[in-house]
C-alpha cells in the first residue's frame, strides 16, 4: 500500500514537472552582445561560458536578445550571476530588462562569488515574444551567465554542477550524438602559435586537418586578446627548416601589452589559416569531451562558446595544443603538473619537495595620454594601494602576474583574472586619484579579460626533458625543435609579497642563459594514449625545463614538427611512437629538408 | 655625550651655520649642521643637516661634486641633493649655473631631467646589484649587450631606466643616492631622537618615519604611554600599510579596556575592506567589552560572508555574551541568508541562553528550519 501510495506521488510530481514551462536563456547566446564579453576561461568548472560587461570602468553597451515563450502569462525569472569582488560588495552591478521594464533588483553586488540563481521576482510575460536586455551599471565586470524564466513559482533551478549541466544539457536541447564536423587526418586542439603551427604544418604535409580553437581569434598569448610578444630565436636551429612557419605567424615584436590590438595580427594569422586548403577552422569552439577505444582518441566534441551547438570531430590522430593539456586530460593521458623535487629530477633548480607551485597568469594592460584631464573612480573593492607601494607604472608588461601556486591556473582561471583585475583597478585608481600630476590625463586604453596563462599541466611523453638535457646541451637522435630561452621561473617579487602575502601580483625571475639546445621529439607525443601527440607549453618538461621551453617561437617549432610526424605517421600507418621507433631517419630528412633519393 | 657618539660615527661635526641661500634653499630661517665623512679611503665629503630655527632637524643634502669618467676623459658633475632624515633620497637639483650633459657634451634636455630624478628616486632600480663593469662596454657609454643576462631584466627594459648617452652618470648618481652616507645620516638623526622627534614623525605623512618611529614606541607589544595616541592615528591613517603594521605590532592589552575598543570599532567603520579583515582577525585573542559584542552581533548579517563568519567566530570564542546581545543575535534569525542564520543559530545554542524571548525565537528557527 505504501509502495502504492509512493508510485501515485512519484506520477503525480512527474506530470507536474512536465507541466512546467522553463524557457532558458544562455547569455553567451544574446544575438546582440552590445558592449559584453563572452569569456568561456571557466568552462571545465561551470560547464557553460558567460558574458562579463568588462568596460574598464566606463558601463558597456547593453546586450539585447528575442525570446520566444511557449505561452503568455506569469513566469518566475532567475538570473545566474555572482558578486566577483565581494570585498565587501563588487562593482559588477547589473540590471535585467524584459520589453524595457528594468527588474528592480540590482545584481551583482550580494557579497557573495559562488555563481548561483538569483531570485528576481516574477514578470508577466504579455507576448509570446520579448526583448531581453541586460544593463550594465558601471563596467566593472559584471557578469551574468544564464537567466531563467519558468511558471512554476516553486521550482528552483540546480546550483551543483552536476544537475546544474544535466539542466543545461536538457533545456539545450544537447544529445549525446551531436552533428559531425567531419573526419579528419589530424585534429588539433588549441590555436594559439603551436596549435597554428601543427595544423599548417600538418596540411602543407597532406592532411586533412581540423583546427579547434575556443577564441574568437588565433594566436593564443600572442592574439590581441593576451598580447604577449614571441620570443625564442629562430635563427640558431640545428634544422633551419623550422620555423618557417613560426616566421609567417610572427607581426613583428610590439612589447608586451601594446595598446594597439592591430600590432598582433590576429586578422593575418586566421587569413593564413583560411588559405590553407587542408585545414578546416573551427573558431569559438571548446573542446570538453573525448570519445576513446582504448588507449586511442577517437572523436572530440566542442561546444560553441556562443551559440552552445555541438560539433564532433572524428581523427587518425589528435593533437594537443591547448596549453591546459585539456585533451590529454580528458583522454587520460599521464600529466605532471607543479614542480619536482630535487631528489626525483635530479635538477639543481628543482624545488627541495615537490609541490604545486607553477607559474602565474598576466592579465596585461596599458593606458594611453589623452589631451583633456579623465577621472577614473576610487576602488574600494580592489587592492588597496597607497604611496609607501604601489606601482608607479602607465602600462603593463610581464611581471603583473598572478597564480604562484596560491591558485590552479584551470579550475581558478576566473579567480586569478579577477585578482589581476583587482590589481590593476586598485592601482590604477590609486595613480589616477592620488598622482593626479603625472596621471590625470591617461586613460586605460586596454585591459585585458582572457587570461595570458604560463603554466599548466604537461604531458607526461617518451622522455622528459629536463635541466641537465638543456644546460649540457644534449644532442639526442631525436632532437628536433632548437630552443634558446633562458631557464626563466618565475616567483612573486619579494617586495609585492611583503605587501600582499598570499596575494601577490607582480613577479620576478631569474634568467639562466643557456646555449641552444634541441628538444627531442618523444616529447611531442603522449607516451600512454597512442595517437596523440603534443606541442607547445604542455609537452612532456620537468617544471625547470619548461622554463625554457615555453616561449612562443619555440612552441610554434614544436607544431611545426608535429605537422611533419603526422604526416609519416599517417604514411605509414603507424602511432607518433611508431615514427621514433620505425621512421625516425626519415623524421630526420624531412627536417633536413633532404629530398628523396631518385625513386625507381 | 652628543659629539661622542658623533666621533663613533666616524662622522665630525663641523659648523653649524645659519644660511640665507643653501643647495637651492631660499628660507631664511634654515640652519645648516656639517658632519665629515670619510666613506673610505679616497672619498670623504660633507653631509649637510638643515635645521628649523628651533634646531630640530628637517632633511639631509649633499653638494655634490663627482667626476664622471669614460675611457680618457673626465667630466665634473654639480648636483645636490635631498635625502630624509632616514637617509631616504627625496630630490635633487641643480647649482645655478650648472648643467649635467651627455657622452657627446649635448646638454640634458627637460625630460632628461626629469628622467633622472625618475631614475634616482627608483630604490630598486636595476643598478642596485651592478657595477659599472657589467652595465656599459668598457671604454664607452652604451649598453653592454650581456646586461640583460646580468639584470634578468630585457635590454628594452633597462633603456627604460637609463638615459641614452648618459648611463654612467645615471649610475654614479645612483650609487651616491643609495650610497653609504645613507647609515650615517640615520645614525645621525638617532642623536636628535626625543619625545618630540617621535611625535613628528609617528604623525607625518613619511611611511619611513612611521615605521622608524613605531620600532622605537612599541616594545614587546607595549606602547609607551605618550605614544598611544599617534599610534591609534597610524591604525586609523590613510596608508593602509603603516595600519596594518600598527596594528600588528600592538600587543593585545593595548586594545583590552572599553575606551579603546570603542575607537577601535569607530577605525573598524572608517576602514578599508583588508584592514577592517585586519581588525577582526587581531580581536580574535582579545576579550571583547560588551559594547563591542554587542556591535558585532549587530553587524554580523549586515557585513558580507567572510566578514559575517569572523565576526561570529569571535563572538563564539568569548566565554560568555551579554543578554543584550544574546538578544541581538536572536533578533536577526529571520534574516534570509540561511548561511548567516545557521551560524548564528549554532552560536545561541552554544551560549545556551534562558531569556524566554530567545529560546522562543531558536525554538521558531528550528520548527521553520526542519
Amino acid at each position: 500500500m505504501k509502495i502504492n501510495t509512493l508510485l501515485l506521488l512519484l506520477i503525480l510530481i512527474s506530470i507536474r514537472l512536465s507541466a512546467q514551462n522553463h524557457v532558458f536563456v544562455e547569455t553567451e547566446s544574446f544575438e546582440d552582445k552590445g558592449g559584453w564579453v563572452t569569456d568561456q576561461q571557466s568552462f571545465v568548472v561551470m560547464g557553460s561560458s558567460y558574458l562579463m560587461a568588462h568596460g574598464m570602468g566606463r558601463p558597456v553597451k547593453d546586450a539585447t536578445t528575442t525570446v520566444r515563450f511557449p505561452k503568455v502569462g506569469k513566469y518566475h525569472v532567475w538570473v545566474r550571476t555572482k558578486d566577483w569582488a565581494p570585498f565587501p560588495k563588487g562593482p559588477g552591478k547589473f540590471q535585467v530588462s524584459i520589453d524595457g521594464n528594468p527588474i528592480k533588483q540590482v545584481f551583482g553586488e550580494s557579497g557573495s562569488d559562488e555563481w548561483k540563481w538569483y531570485d528576481a521576482g516574477e514578470a508577466d510575460i504579455k507576448s509570446d515574444q520579448v526583448k531581453l536586455a541586460m544593463k550594465d551599471l558601471t563596467g566593472f565586470n559584471g557578469r551574468c551567465d544564464a537567466i531563467l524564466f519558468t511558471d512554476s513559482p516553486k521550482f528552483t533551478p540546480p546550483n551543483k554542477l552536476e544537475e546544474l549541466t544535466a539542466f543545461r544539457k536538457k533545456l539545450l536541447n544537447l544529445t549525446d550524438t551531436p552533428s559531425s564536423a567531419g573526419k579528419f587526418d589530424m585534429v588539433v586542439v588549441g590555436g594559439g602559435i603551436a596549435g597554428t603551427c601543427a595544423a599548417i604544418s600538418a596540411s602543407r604535409s597532406g592532411l586533412k586537418v581540423a583546427l579547434i580553437q575556443d577564441r574568437p581569434v588565433l594566436g593564443g598569448n600572442n592574439s590581441s586578446e593576451i598580447r604577449v610578444h614571441l620570443m625564442g630565436d629562430v635563427d640558431k636551429n640545428h634544422y633551419p627548416k623550422l620555423g618557417r612557419i613560426v616566421r609567417e605567424m610572427d607581426n613583428g615584436d610590439p612589447g608586451n601589452g601594446n595598446p594597439d590590438a592591430k600590432e598582433y595580427g590576429d586578422a593575418r594569422k586566421i587569413s593564413i589559416v583560411k588559405g590553407e586548403k587542408n585545414i578546416s577552422l573551427f573558431l569559438n569552439t571548446h573542446v570538453y569531451k573525448v570519445e576513446k577505444q582504448n588507449d586511442i582518441i577517437t572523436a572530440v566534441i566542442g561546444r560553441n562558446i556562443g551559440t552552445n551547438q555541438e560539433l564532433r570531430f572524428e581523427g587518425s590522430f589528435f593533437t594537443d595544443c591547448t596549453g591546459d593539456g585539456t585533451l590529454a586530460y580528458l583522454a587520460g593521458a599521464e600529466f605532471r603538473m607543479g614542480r619536482e623535487s630535487k631528489a626525483e629530477t635530479g635538477e639543481s633548480l628543482a624545488a627541495e619537495k615537490a609541490d604545486d607551485f607553477t607559474l602565474g597568469t598576466s592579465n596585461l594592460w596599458a593606458s594611453l595620454e589623452k589631451d583633456s584631464i579623465s577621472s577614473f573612480p576610487e576602488t574600494p573593492w580592489a587592492l588597496q594601494f597607497s604611496d609607501e607601494y604601489h606601482i608607479d607604472k602607465c602600462k603593463a608588461d610581464w611581471e603583473w602576474e598572478t597564480g604562484f601556486g596560491n591558485f590552479n591556473t584551470i579550475t581558478q582561471a576566473e579567480q586569478i583574472r579577477d585578482h589581476n583585475l583587482r590589481a590593476i583597478y586598485g592601482n590604477w585608481s590609486y595613480l589616477k586619484n592620488h598622482k593626479k600630476e603625472k596621471y590625470a590625463k591617461s586613460e586605460l586604453a586596454w585591459v585585458a579579460y582572457i587570461g595570458g596563462k604560463r603554466e599548466s599541466r604537461r604531458i607526461i611523453g617518451d622522455h622528459i626533458l629536463n635541466q641537465m638535457d638543456i644546460q649540457e646541451g644534449k644532442f639526442y637522435p631525436d632532437g628536433s625543435v632548437t630552443a634558446t630561452w633562458t631557464i626563466d621561473l618565475h616567483f612573486p617579487d619579494p617586495k609585492n609579497s611583503k605587501y600582499f602575502e598570499g596575494q601577490e601580483f607582480f613577479a620576478g625571475t631569474k634568467h639562466i642563459k643557456v646555449a641552444p639546445y634541441t628538444i627531442p621529439y618523444r616529447c611531442l607525443y603522449s607516451k600512454n594514449i597512442q595517437n596523440m601527440f603534443m606541442a607547445g607549453r604542455n609537452i612532456s618538461t620537468t617544471h625547470v625545463a619548461f622554463g625554457s621551453t615555453r616561449v612562443m617561437r619555440t612552441c610554434g617549432m614544436m607544431g611545426e614538427v608535429v605537422g611533419f610526424a603526422a604526416s609519416l605517421a599517417a604514411k605509414y600507418k603507424t602511432t607518433p611512437r611508431g615514427v621514433y621507433e620505425h621512421h625516425l631517419p626519415e623524421l630526420v630528412a624531412v627536417l633536413k629538408g633532404e629530398t628523396l633519393a631518385p625513386q625507381p | 655625550m652628543r659629539s661622542l657618539k658623533v666621533c663613533i660615527f666616524s662622522l665630525m661635526c663641523i659648523a653649524l651655520a645659519s644660511v640665507k641661500s643653501y643647495a637651492g634653499m631660499s628660507a631664511p630661517d634654515i640652519k645648516v649642521k656639517e658632519y665629515f665623512f670619510r666613506e673610505n679611503d679616497t672619498t670623504s665629503y660633507m653631509i649637510k643637516l638643515a635645521l628649523d630655527e628651533s634646531g630640530k632637524p628637517l632633511y639631509f643634502f649633499r653638494n655634490i661634486f663627482t667626476p664622471v669618467c669614460y675611457t680618457n676623459e673626465c667630466k665634473p658633475v654639480h648636483v645636490n641633493f635631498y635625502w630624509d632624515l632616514l637617509g631616504n633620497y627625496t630630490r635633487y637639483d641643480m647649482p645655478e649655473g650648472k648643467i649635467l650633459t651627455k657622452v657627446d657634451h649635448e646638454e640634458f634636455k627637460q625630460e632628461d631631467y626629469e628622467k633622472l630624478q625618475d631614475i634616482l628616486a627608483k630604490q630598486n632600480s636595476i643598478f642596485a646589484d651592478l657595477e659599472m663593469k657589467d652595465l656599459i662596454t668598457e671604454g664607452t657609454d652604451n649598453l653592454s649587450d650581456s646586461v640583460d643576462a646580468k639584470t634578468g631584466a630585457t635590454l628594452k627594459t633597462i633603456k627604460n631606466e637609463v638615459i641614452d648617452g648618459a648611463v654612467y652618470t645615471c649610475f654614479t648618481l645612483w650609487k651616491i643616492a643609495y650610497g653609504k652616507a645613507v647609515n650615517e645620516m640615520k645614525k645621525i638623526t638617532e642623536t636628535y631622537t626625543n619625545d618630540e622627534l617621535l611625535h613628528q614623525f609617528l604623525i607625518s605623512n613619511n611611511h619611513h618615519y612611521q615605521y622608524w618611529a613605531m620600532e622605537k614606541v612599541i616594545r614587546n607589544g607595549l606602547v609607551k604611554k605618550p605614544f598611544e595616541n599617534d599610534i591609534e592615528k597610524v591604525i586609523s591613517g590613510k596608508n593602509i600599510f603603516t595600519a596594518r603594521g600598527a596594528l600588528q605590532q600592538t600587543g593585545n592589552d593595548f586594545f583590552s579596556d572599553t575606551i579603546r575598543q570603542n575607537w577601535l570599532w569607530g577605525a573598524f567603520q572608517a576602514a578599508s575592506y583588508p584592514l577592517q579583515i585586519a581588525i577582526l582577525k587581531k580581536l580574535i585573542n582579545i576579550p571583547l567589552s560588551k559594547t563591542l559584542a554587542e556591535k558585532i552581533a549587530d553587524q554580523a548579517v549586515k557585513s558580507n560572508q567572510e566578514q559575517s563568519r569572523l565576526m561570529l567566530n569571535l563572538l563564539g570564542e568569548q566565554p560568555t555574551l551579554s543578554l543584550q546581545t544574546l538578544k541581538v543575535l536572536a533578533a536577526q534569525l529571520d534574516n534570509e541568508n540561511t548561511d548567516y542564520t545557521n551560524n548564528i543559530y549554532s552560536l545561541l545554542e552554544k551560549h545556551k541562553p534562558a531569556d524566554k524571548e530567545i529560546t522562543k525565537s531558536m525554538q521558531q528557527y528550528k520548527t521553520s528550519n526542519n
